[in-house]
């Protein structure tokens, strides 16, 4: 490997996996769409340097599993050929999400992807030290979720004849999820870029090593944090825009927009070529990235729509009209955090969910190898995450303080040169025992926690619901596989015969009687 | 605890995830199996990731210690 290309490994958006040597390699797409061409030249890339797969997760863009140490400077030339470079992850601003604008979708007040492409110069711009995820819905059903994945988050709403954008602070899921506090009301684009800019210098010039805006709010106050992002929102500010490779005309009026299932975001290249086929023979010549880790193929003219659906099958590729929606994973058992095998566990979800005969497409189900929440089982009906219960070995304890900078809830404490655990803080994130450097904290307890009854993104005409995030709650924690599937299928049962979303049944029987029915006798 | 002599040095400090991984597992390569690195890291994400991945990659890490405002890890080579 040449010092060159390590060099760009400075730069982020390659993640180091499980596997010795092993990285993940983050592919930008601007406003979470790439044209058919593209995305069927990153397919030929993962065939080639990965391993033919490619993952899709919340950050609603392409990643490239299992490419070598020694191959990443190799894909960053073949993308560069394709005028495509690599997203960003650690401490930065990252890619900003969004969802359709109007001439896509039926529900959009405004247009997100305008936005979207103003709102990437600071994609562009960004020195790094901070991580801002920047979100942006077209309606409050807010299928890219601002209220809980962006530190700023932009909803488009309508109050009379003015049209806007609701602008939103703190969200997060994680260890600490906080749902995001509304900062300012109905901003036209000009004032969503100030509001950007202000709060990209007050997290700079205010914020502590790591701070999230959840963070930032809660040490200083939510006023003090709106008037700094309100500040002379009205000032002109020109940005270069980022061009998002769409073409919208208006004979998008009456498309379908065919999500395509893929299980833990996981989607073969030659499945992948097909679907950049389908788009290109049937739809616009793009395809869009989902939160849900589909990806959809939007403008599909509804005579089109089986013959479309045909030759994706033909593939072995299924679109989302049966079934739950879209089950929904981290990186799982490829992550360094990994806690349980998140892909497997979700493959036999699904296939009980067939089992059980259950159809309903606003059934959402994640799964998340740890509690970091990349799976996001906090806004699912049924989330599944993997959880540790941590324990010192003092004999072998030199007190080196390194488990005290992992804990991110400040659960450990140094006292008489030894680790000490504070378990009601404890989080079992696992954390602290991958970081021991000499093996002095066990895993004394490992298993599979259950969340149920959030609610988050909206992508259908669910009869629940509502824009109110909620985050789910803890049904059950440290239960093996076996216990899993079992409170799974009487969770879908309970779906099956009351016919609404895990929420809406917890809101109607109580979540006492809720959890006398799922768990049984354990 | 087993009398160190170190064999190479590597000084990470200022060096960005990943690249200081990077570059300390390219250093532990020119060592023989059984010798031992001393690296410099800076605070913060650095000291928590780095002997972590080396860990992972079959290494052990021997001490650590808080130099001023960076750590001294102590690497044997595995």
């Amino acid at each position: 490997m040449k010092p060159s290309e390590i060099e760009d490994l400075k730069k982020g958006g390659v993640v180091k996996l499980k596997e010795k040597d092993m990285f993940s390699v983050w592919v930008k797409a601007i406003c979470n769409n790439m044209d058919s061409l593209k995305l069927r030249r990153v397919a030929e890339i993962a065939e080639k340097f990965g391993r033919g797969t490619i993952l899709f997760t919340t950050r609603q863009l392409p990643i490239i599993p299992f490419v070598h140490l020694d191959n990443i400077g190799l894909v960053k030339e073949e993308l560069k050929k394709i005028e495509l470079t690599l997203d960003r992850c650690g401490a930065r601003v990252r890619n900003v999400d969004v969802c359709y604008d109007s001439n896509i979708c039926k529900y959009a007040i405004l247009d997100p992807i305008s936005l979207g492409e103003k709102l990437d110069y600071f994609w562009k711009q960004d020195p790094g030290g901070f991580k801002i995820k920047i979100s942006i819905v077209g309606c409050p059903k807010q299928c890219t979720s601002p209220r809980t994945l962006g530190d700023i988050g932009f909803v488009a709403n309508q109050r009379n004849t003015i049209k806007g954008y609701d602008a939103y602070l703190g969200g997060k899921l994680g260890l600490e999820p906080f749902i995001g506090i509304k900062m300012a009301e109905l901003l036209d684009e000009n004032e969503c870029i100030n509001f950007v800019k202000n709060y990209c210098k007050l997290i700079k010039t205010e914020g502590i090593e790591g701070e999230r805006s959840a963070d930032l709010i809660k040490r200083v106050g939510v006023n003090a944090v709106k008037k700094a992002v309100n500040f002379n929102l009205k000032e002109e500010f020109n940005v270069d825009n980022t061009k998002c490779t769409i073409k919208t005309s208006e004979e998008m009026l009456d498309t379908l927009i065919l999500r395509i299932r893929a299980t833990n975001g996981e989607v073969g290249s030659l499945q992948a070529k097909k679907i950049a086929e389908v788009a290109e023979k049937y739809g616009l010549g793009f395809v869009h990235f989902g939160l849900r880790g589909s990806p959809e193929i939007p403008g599909v003219k509804a005579d089109f729509f089986d013959a479309a659906k045909g030759e994706l099958e033909m593939s072995g590729i299924s679109i989302i009209d049966s079934g739950v929606d879209n089950l929904q994973s981290c990186f799982g058992s490829y992550c360094t955090n990994g806690i349980f095998d998140v892909q497997k566990l979700l493959k036999k979800v699904e296939k009980l969910s067939y089992e059980v005969g259950l159809n309903n497409n606003n059934i959402k189900i994640s799964a998340s190898g740890c509690p970091n929440s990349c799976g996001i089982s906090f806004l699912s009906d049924i989330g599944y995450v993997g959880v540790v219960d941590p324990e010192i070995i003092e004999e072998k304890c030199n007190g080196c303080c390194i488990c005290v900078k992992a804990c991110r809830v400040k659960a450990i404490n140094i006292v008489d040169n030894l680790a000490k655990i504070d378990k009601d803080k404890c989080k079992n994130c696992d954390q602290c025992v991958k970081s021991c450097p000499f093996d002095s904290i066990i895993e004394r307890l490992k298993g599979i926690a259950i969340l149920v009854g959030g609610t988050g993104p909206h992508f259908k005409d669910d009869i629940d619901y509502s824009s109110e995030v909620k985050l789910a709650e803890k049904l059950i924690d440290f239960i093996d596989e076996t216990q899993v599937l079992r409170i799974t299928e009487n969770i879908f049962n309970l779906i099956k015969e009351k016919n609404r979303n895990v929420s809406g049944i917890i809101d109607e029987i109580g979540m006492q009687k809720f959890k006398e029915f799922v768990l049984g006798e354990i | 605890m087993e009398e160190i002599k170190i064999d190479q040095k590597i000084d990470l400090r200022g060096v960005k995830c990943p690249l200081n991984y990077v570059k300390a597992k390219l250093k532990l390569e020119e060592l023989k199996i059984g010798e031992f690195l001393e690296a410099f890291l800076d605070d913060g994400e650095p000291i928590l990731n780095v002997p972590r991945s080396i860990k992972e990659d079959g290494h052990k890490i021997l001490n650590i210690e808080k130099v001023e405002d960076y750590y001294k890890v102590i690497i044997k080579k595995g």
